[in-house]
């Protein structure tokens, strides 16, 4: 009776040890497991950063051979956060990774979710080449180029000069705008009125009225006024230079990431003009043709007024742009060193 | 005195036990070595990118390239703005901060080769502790505005990781 017993304690015994011991292996393998599962997240995640932040780092290069470059990132569906301002960068939502921004000129929505993101990297050659531009976009955004009686064919011209590559639509009127995207980008154009023509019913909408300023389109200077959702007055308003920067506009959140990008491209142009302008002093002071020389003398000078001017001056930094094409074209009438 | 069976039974078990978690030591120290490994390729990789991607970027910005009208000429550096962009890379803080964002951990210079044997300075950087240095070197043309001459240079970038 009391073998029996001792065995039969013995027996549980046995079975308490293998269940803990099995219980502790699980464990084990359950947490390997885990880890790798969110080291694989973390690699897939990384991945997809460092290969965005490549073609980032390398538009210059890729700028320099043609000066409009469509690149399509391709990768698993991915949520990223574009952000302009004291923290410029390009993040994975909640991975906690991100690429610095910092100096770029990237144009964007803040949220792009999505497993294809498009590219378009064009210079910024104004006329000379300041820095290139990237417009980033989701096949989620129709670009929609309202061609209306103020527009003048403008719209038109702007729309044939857009990429192909994005969802794009050029209409008379919005009432015949395709549906199932998730955001609207209206473009309208007026040379008299400062208000869009137009009251869409979308959901989530933004406007980009472009009003050119007196003689100029939208490929020189002007404003672009920036209406969200529901807004019947804009949210923001702010100078345009090139159509290159009406195209920042149309991919950009809203009118402060439209802000806050230009501002960066006018810190690169302000060291770009500087080097112009020092180039041009370096030419002139050991010049021995006496028929060149003089010609710099102007130039020169629009060349450092530009490096103080900022986005606000618009119209004068577009001014002096003009003035500095012509002095170019002197120049190479005459055979001399030019200016760019 | 003779151990009992129970103890017997008792010893097996802790033997095989410990068996068990000296193999998946081992399984663990073989998978960590691998994993560093795996992590050193990776930041060779790495720094070979950042090498390639600070090379491409001198190699294509407007601050040093020749220009015609507004239309660049490939792998051609006009020695004017060379010279003027070393000197305001090492005259203005703002500016080379600003072009660090870019050029980060490296040494950009440009050696002539042939006529001449002038030299540039561009940007240096070499604060962070270096452990490895790559070098790039890229041919390209050094193009004198007041002459309308050209000569053969090399562009070397060394990115310090």
């Amino acid at each position: 009776m009391a073998i029996a017993k001792k065995a039969a304690i013995e027996m549980q015994f046995n079975w308490i040890f293998i269940i803990i011991a099995g219980a502790v292996l699980l464990a084990f393998f359950f947490i390997i497991t885990q880890s790798q599962r969110e080291s694989s997240k973390i690699n897939a995640d990384l991945k997809i950063l460092q290969h965005t932040d490549t073609v980032l780092k390398n538009i210059e290069q890729s700028s320099l051979n043609s000066d409009s470059t469509i690149v399509t990132l391709g990768f698993p569906k991915t949520a990223f956060q574009i952000s302009c301002g004291e923290v410029s960068e390009l993040s994975i939502q909640d991975s906690g990774y991100a690429v610095s921004l910092k100096n770029q000129a990237v144009f964007s929505p803040k949220n792009l979710e999505g497993s294809k993101i498009n590219a378009w990297i064009v210079n910024y050659n104004i006329p000379y080449k300041v820095m290139p531009f990237v417009y980033l976009t989701a096949a989620d955004r129709l670009f929609v180029f309202v061609n209306d009686s103020n527009s003048g064919g403008k719209v038109e011209q702007l729309f044939y000069e857009f990429s192909a590559n994005f969802s794009s639509v050029l209409v008379n009127d919005i009432s015949s705008v395709p549906e199932g995207y998730d955001t609207y980008v209206y473009v309208t154009y007026s040379t008299t009125s400062n208000t869009p023509n137009i009251n869409p019913s979308n959901p989530k909408y933004l406007i980009i009225h472009i009003k050119p300023d007196s003689g100029s389109d939208y490929d020189g200077v002007g404003n672009v006024q920036f209406y969200k959702t529901g807004e019947a007055v804009p949210h923001a308003g702010f100078a345009y230079l090139k159509k290159e920067s009406v195209f920042g506009a149309m991919f950009s959140e809203d009118g402060n990431f439209y802000k806050c990008t230009m501002e960066k491209v006018f810190t690169r142009a302000k060291y770009v003009n500087t080097l112009h302008a020092d180039r041009a002093i370096a030419i002139q002071k050991n010049m021995t043709n006496t028929v060149c020389e003089p010609v710099y003398v102007w130039p020169v000078y629009y060349l450092h007024e530009m490096k103080s001017m900022n986005f606000s001056s618009m119209p004068d930094y577009y001014d002096n742009l003009i003035k500095l094409e012509k002095g170019n074209k002197d120049l190479a009438k005459l055979s001399c060193p030019l200016l760019y | 005195m003779k151990p009992r069976n129970a103890q017997i039974q008792l010893g097996e078990s802790t033997a095989a036990i410990v068996v068990i978690i000296i193999l998946i030591v081992l399984g663990l120290v073989f998978y960590s070595v691998l994993s560093r490994s795996n992590v050193d390729d990776k930041k060779i990789e790495i720094a070979n990118l950042e090498a390639i991607e600070v090379a491409s970027f001198a190699t294509a910005i407007p601050e040093l390239h020749c220009t015609f009208l507004g239309a660049a000429s490939a792998n051609c550096f006009d020695a004017v703005k060379v010279a003027n962009f070393s000197s305001l890379l090492s005259s203005d803080t703002d500016a080379y901060l600003y072009y660090a964002e870019f050029f980060k951990n490296a040494r950009i210079s440009i050696e002539e080769v042939y006529p001449g044997n002038a030299s540039w300075l561009i940007y240096e950087n070499n604060k962070s502790v270096r452990q490895s240095e790559l070098p790039v070197y890229i041919p390209i043309n050094l193009y004198y505005p007041l002459d309308d001459d050209y000569s053969f240079a090399v562009l070397k970038v060394v990115k310090y990781s």
